[in-house]
């Protein structure tokens, strides 16, 4: 298994756009407005991309290697025009090391005793 | 609708059109059925006009960034070639500069139409002799 645990840390951290991407796209391969439409449902509207910046963030993270298109077609009679992303062997890596990162920061702020008011 | 649309993704660079123009088209139709054609376009607008000028910046970034790697593989041809475009630049910045002074510009007092050249020498012998200041006689 290649080890891309130094080129990862290059990249944290990541934009929160980026974050959100690897997220939509980890589980299964996604076209551009489903990624919109699931980051809007996971965050439960508070982010939703414009199109614009999705694929400003697409074209960045398939020059890094952290996405990749894919040929294979979830549904027949789709829209041509949709192009599907999935996550690489990389972008797992990154997402993993940046949830590390995220989880050490929760766990600093939380002994400093900062909790949100909601909690 | 998609006219103005696709007018507007011309703001981007034409590698990023043509890789993502399509997709970017097909969102923008999805978008104008969940929330109308104006309330679309408009948000269309706030979202390309900055996003494609961050594209153009991103891009002339790689291209910046290229260059000075090729001009540190060979800094040789690399220094000759600012050298003779600096030359280049510079002699015609100067053959413009004395083209306006003498040939576009208007002389430096008023009526300069009224400006007459005063000549006066013997009429015969070696001919006409010019005497003001513009032209001394020789």
């Amino acid at each position: 298994m290649t080890n891309y645990a130094g080129e990862a840390q290059a990249l944290l951290p990541l934009p929160s756009a980026t974050f959100h991407i690897l997220l939509a796209v980890s589980a299964e391969p996604r076209h551009g407005y489903a990624i919109i439409q699931d980051i809007a449902a996971r965050t439960a509207g508070s982010l939703r991309l414009s199109a614009g910046t999705l694929y400003r963030s697409i074209a960045r993270m398939v020059e890094q290697g952290l996405l990749t298109e894919t040929s294979k077609r979830p549904a027949l009679g789709d829209d041509e025009r949709r192009r599907y992303y999935r996550i690489t062997p990389f972008g797992t890596a990154v997402a993993r090391a940046e949830m590390g990162r995220l989880t050490s920061l929760l766990r600093l702020a939380r002994a400093s005793g900062l909790t949100p008011e909601s909690a | 609708m998609l006219g103005f649309y696709r007018f507007l993704l011309r703001l981007y660079p034409a590698s990023f059109r043509g890789e993502y123009g399509a997709e970017l088209e097909h969102t923008f139709e999805q978008s104008v059925r969940d929330r109308g054609p104006l309330a679309a376009a408009a948000a269309a607008v706030a979202d390309v006009v900055p996003n494609a000028l961050l594209v153009q910046l991103r891009i002339l970034r790689q291209d910046v960034r290229y260059g000075l790697r090729a001009m540190g593989r060979s800094p040789g041809f690399a220094v000759t070639v600012v050298l003779v475009t600096a030359l280049g630049v510079g002699a015609n910045t100067a053959t413009f500069s004395v083209a306006d002074f003498v040939l576009l510009r208007p002389l430096p007092f008023s009526d300069p139409n009224a400006v007459v050249r005063l000549c006066e020498g013997p009429k015969e012998g070696g001919g006409w002799g010019c005497m003001n200041e513009l032209s001394p006689a020789a």
